[in-house]
């Protein structure tokens, strides 16, 4: 039952559709007249009204399509509604006629007779002639577009699904640093501590046991373990967003040049943007690492009076064509970061002359 | 000459304890209190009483920072000597605080290598207003970096165009050559005069200058 009706409607108008149908129906239906006016002026002028004849329906139906699709204030999935819709357009049509017919009759003296005369089951009847007929015309359509929905659905929940990995993936990023910064960076130091203490009470040789001892607990912690924390969840609290920056480029320090100016409304970003500016940096040098290497990369964060932030990394890198810019891991990160943080990406390279991403965010 | 009055602040109770104990048996220093986090220590009595505090950069995760901290402490008591100290890099911490309060501010990073004179020497200097964050900063580079970027505001595309038009191309011919149309090579053409001559006016030969300029940079780079 549901198939079934399901059948009738409701359809999405297809504007130009209509406009054919209508003007077909009433080209042809008054293109007799043509055929019986002698050759010659009077027949190009009878030809002409009935293409305006046939044009004004066909206009007037294709508009109204493009109308209700854009202003309907009532639902547009309703059977009942649609059914609606059509009927008031065939009450339209019954008035349109027969303003037609007088004219014709005073310019041509020609006559047309409506095969059968107008009573309410001849109504109905071509109503449903008139759902059918949208339903056959309209039935493509209806499923592309629902096919569009559908994949513009799937896309949506993979950008999702995208934006959520990365949530978690920072999620665990950032318990796996605070442990280790809290507890494992606080333990060793506690315990280089414990054994400075007990130096002064022992001899010289176990005091020599004991520096070197220190020593080495103290370059894991400070140095090792300090990069892998920075490198986990770097901590904007500290150092902003620069001395974060700073600290990511020193790895690249022996391969390429990277010259960075962050100014100060891009210090004062809230936590997120910080973070997903840190992680297009990240991702943006190391494909300029990468798929160059570039020798210098150049990276710019602004941020204007209003919160619109913009970010730039650009190199002088052997560049790439355009048309087969790769989708690695890194673009995938970077395209999650810019859907989270609702911005938009642009990237310009040409082979030869370098590569430079743009991300503009909102606050 | 009295001791120095010191608040201390670290959130690990371990290394509390344990330097706690080692800067309470300094003569020169007399540790008033110890505390967890910055709502105990926030105390105004107390706060006015001392003459420095040491406090650990990371605190409790939902409360003040060690430097948001400081600040407080100012707040209620303009002489105190702050001392920063983190597992974290010192080095831009000082930018965190507001530059008409960074006299008497100190910043070192945590060791297990120091000995207790060398904790005692810097807390003693900053509560005197000597604080160190003057030669703990980085250094703010300028200028020849400034240059250089002027090569990156380019995008790929201005930059191809420029380096044909530095072969004496004209716009039309690098139209035909990178296949874009003439009133789009016009436009970017334009568009990094301006990005390579800032300041120039209308009635300068923009080409020549922009060119030269160009080259300036590639040399550059």
């Amino acid at each position: 039952m549901k198939r079934f009706l399901g059948f009738f409607g409701p359809y999405p108008y297809n504007p130009y559709l209509i406009f054919l149908f209508f003007f077909a129906f009433f080209f042809s239906r008054f293109v007799n007249l043509v055929a019986e006016t002698p050759a010659g002026p009077e027949r190009w002028r009878a030809g002409g009204v009935i293409i305006l004849i046939a044009l004004i329906p066909g206009s007037f139906f294709a508009l109204t399509a493009v109308l209700l699709q854009r202003y309907r204030f009532w639902s547009s999935s309703n059977l009942l509604f649609y059914v609606l819709e059509v009927t008031t357009a065939m009450l339209v049509l019954e008035l349109y006629s027969p303003m037609v017919n007088p004219i014709l009759e005073k310019m041509f003296d020609y006559h047309y007779v409506a095969p059968i005369s107008l009573s309410i089951n001849i109504f109905i009847a071509t109503l449903i002639l008139a759902l059918c007929t949208l339903a056959l015309m309209h039935k493509s359509e209806r499923k592309i577009i629902e096919r569009l929905e559908n994949a513009d659905n799937l896309v949506e929940q993979l950008k999702a699904d995208r934006e959520e990995l990365v949530n978690l993936d920072e999620a665990i990023r950032r318990q796996t640093s605070t442990f280790l910064h809290d507890r494992v960076q606080s333990d060793l130091m506690v315990v280089g501590m414990k054994l400075k203490s007990i130096q002064g009470t022992a001899s010289d040789e176990i005091n020599k046991v004991i520096d070197r001892a220190i020593a080495r607990l103290e370059n894991t912690r400070s140095a090792d373990l300090k990069n892998i924390i920075q490198a986990l969840s770097p901590n904007f609290d500290a150092g902003g967003l620069k001395s974060s920056i700073e600290s990511l480029i020193k790895q690249y320090e022996s391969n390429m040049a990277v010259l960075i100016q962050i100014d100060e409304g891009s210090e004062q970003l809230d936590s997120l943007n910080l973070l997903g500016t840190y992680r297009i940096i990240e991702q943006g040098l190391l494909n300029a690492f990468v798929h160059g290497p570039a020798k210098n990369v150049f990276v710019s964060v602004t941020t204007d009076s209003i919160g619109k932030t913009e970010i730039v990394i650009s190199d002088d890198g052997p560049g790439t064509d355009l048309d087969f810019v790769d989708s690695g891991v890194g673009t995938a990160v970077i395209d999650s970061w810019v859907g989270i943080l609702n911005g938009k990406k642009t990237v310009d390279t040409v082979p030869g002359h370098g590569y430079r991403l743009q991300v503009v965010f909102p606050q | 000459m009295r001791s120095t009055r010191l608040l201390y602040v670290e959130n690990d109770s371990a290394l509390r304890r344990i330097l706690g104990e080692m800067l309470s048996q300094s003569k020169d220093l007399e540790l008033i209190g110890s505390f967890a986090n910055s709502d105990e220590v926030l105390n105004r009595t107390l706060v006015r009483k001392a003459d420095v505090a040491l406090i650990d950069f990371a605190l409790d995760q939902n409360g003040l920072n060690g430097i948001e901290l400081g600040i407080a402490l100012r707040n209620i008591n303009e002489y105190i000597g702050i001392v920063i100290y983190s597992q974290y890099s010192v080095s831009q911490m000082v930018n965190r605080v507001p530059k008409a309060m960074r006299s008497g501010w100190s910043f070192f990073d945590k060791s297990a290598e120091m000995a207790l004179q060398d904790y005692v020497d810097i807390i003693k200097l900053t509560s005197s207003g000597k604080g160190n964050w003057e030669q703990v900063s980085a250094e703010e580079v300028e200028s020849a970096e400034v240059q250089s970027s002027i090569y990156f505001q380019l995008t790929p595309r201005q930059r191809s165009i420029m380096s044909l038009s530095a072969q004496g191309k004209s716009a039309q011919d690098i139209a035909v050559q990178l296949d874009l149309s003439y009133s789009y090579v016009r436009k970017e053409l334009s568009r990094s005069y301006a990005v390579l001559l800032p300041e120039s006016s209308p009635s300068d030969d923009l080409k020549t200058a922009a060119v030269l300029k160009y080259m300036e940079l590639m040399r550059m780079s």
